[in-house]
């Protein structure tokens, strides 16, 4: 978190420098518009505060960056993917940390290994994060629409204009994406 | 689906494809993670799918439990800003991961043969296999119109060219190298990309002056045939017609003479 340097009071409005907006008014636009469902994707993967500021940030920053300013419609199409594959990094990342540190399990347990969580409640958790590995096996293109249909909460339409791919296909390879999503969770739970 | 007959245990039911399809189809379940009554029907049914079903709906649940999270709108704004500050700092990230991992999203995620082999994924290997297909249509259709081309520009006639050959260049054999007894067939030679026949004589080609006058208009001494197995085979096969036919009207002690009577009342006058 190295912008933790940088909080500001939680309700105070977003100001922005003139020269900055001109250079970056496309990205601003887009930001306002698609802000809240690109959130919307990174907090229903991530669940956590700290990490989806940061892959906020990150998301539009990889755009920033970019050589070309993007026209409308590849901005958009830019933007949930940058966002979807930042979305997959920071849970590999989470997973090395957490092999590194040690089981959920141990996160969550006293000294003696008993589980400080309700039992539910670590259920869960252990689901959700069983849940965002099978998501990450995923095919990027099964992923995506996976991602951009049912966190973001787009329509069939958008992310069919998003992608680049038609309707049915993104129909068919969100059905696809959850058959896909059950076997690799079965397996998971088997091994 | 009311013809539904119950399956017997572990048995591979052929509606399983679709009913999977059908439970993860969103807008079939319209968000209750409940499957159609068709499906459901069927379900109560059928034990395979049953068991098939059930990690699926379990995904749906999971899916739908995860996707229920809603962020609160002060995050958003919280996000925005830093978002914000951090493009005006020269769009520093994180540095939580590494963003050079990240690819630069310049292209879609599938072409329009996608949708197309997601409903008719028999024909992938045809489409994976569409740079060799083009390449070979192509190399096919250069075939053929270079064979159109080649009819089209009309050949001077293989076979008179052929008779023209053998009775032009008579055998003139080197003094130091004489003929052996027997005839080596005649060797093509590539010249220049094209094959040039060898003109190495027949054995026994008895001179016609009636055959030669004819053969007056014959082009030049060029005899450059483009295949020659084919065209070797097509000139043994005119050959043998026309010595064939020079030999019935020899039998029959017509003479072979432009000047021919055609008409009946012109071989009336010329039997006075
Ligand atoms: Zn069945």
């Amino acid at each position: 978190m190295t912008m933790a340097n940088v909080s500001m009071p939680a309700d105070e409005p977003v100001r922005r420098n003139a020269s900055a907006v001109t250079a970056h008014r496309w990205l601003y636009a887009l930001m306002e518009a698609e802000g809240p469902a690109v959130l919307r994707m990174l907090w229903r993967i991530l669940g956590n505060e700290a990490d989806v500021l940061d892959a906020y940030q990150d998301c539009f920053c990889k755009l920033a960056g970019m050589d070309k300013k993007p026209k409308i419609r590849q901005a958009r199409a830019y933007l949930f993917r940058t966002a979807a594959n930042i979305a997959i990094e920071f849970i590999r990342v989470r997973k090395r940390q957490k092999k590194h540190a040690g089981a959920i399990l141990d996160v969550h347990a006293d000294r003696n290994g008993e589980s400080l969580m309700p039992q539910e409640a670590l259920e869960r958790e252990r689901a959700i994060a069983s849940l965002h590995e099978a998501i990450d096996q995923l095919p990027a293109h099964l992923r995506n629409v996976l991602l951009v249909r049912d966190f973001s909460g787009k329509s069939y339409k958008e992310v069919a204009e998003i992608l680049g791919i038609d309707k049915a296909t993104a129909r068919v390879y969100r059905r696809t994406a959850i058959v896909k999503l059950a076997n690799l969770l079965q397996e998971g739970s088997a091994s | 689906m009311n013809d539904e007959a119950p399956y017997p245990d572990n048995s591979h039911c052929p509606r399983r494809a679709w009913v999977l399809d059908q439970l993860a189809d969103d807008e079939s379940i319209k968000g209750q993670c409940r499957p159609s009554s068709a499906v459901q029907l069927h379900l109560a049914r059928c034990e395979t799918c049953r068991m098939a079903s059930e990690e699926l709906l379990a995904t749906n649940e999971l899916l739908a439990d995860v996707i229920a999270a809603t962020p609160s709108d002060a995050l958003l704004r919280d996000a925005d800003r830093r978002a914000t500050q951090a493009i005006q700092a020269g769009a520093k990230p994180s540095r939580r991961i590494d963003l050079s991992r990240i690819p630069e999203e310049s292209r879609r995620d599938s072409g329009p043969a996608d949708s197309i082999l997601v409903r008719y994924p028999e024909i992938r290997w045809l489409y994976e296999r569409r740079q060799i297909i083009a390449a070979s249509v192509v190399l096919m259709a250069l075939v053929g119109f270079s064979a159109l081309l080649h009819v089209w520009k009309g050949e001077p006639n293989i076979a008179e060219i052929e008779l023209k050959r053998v009775d032009r260049h008579p055998v003139t054999w080197p003094a130091d190298n004489p003929p052996s007894k027997k005839v080596a067939p005649a060797t093509p030679q590539i010249t220049g990309g094209r094959f040039v026949a060898n003109s190495r004589p027949a054995k026994s080609v008895r001179r016609d002056p009636v055959r030669d006058a004819s053969l007056e208009h014959v082009g030049s001494s060029q005899r450059a045939f483009p295949i020659p197995e084919i065209e070797e085979s097509k000139t043994s096969l005119l050959k043998t017609m026309s010595n064939g036919l020079r030999e019935f009207l020899i039998d029959t002690r017509l003479t072979v003479d432009s000047t021919s009577p055609n008409s009946p009342e012109e071989r009336s006058r010329n039997e006075e």
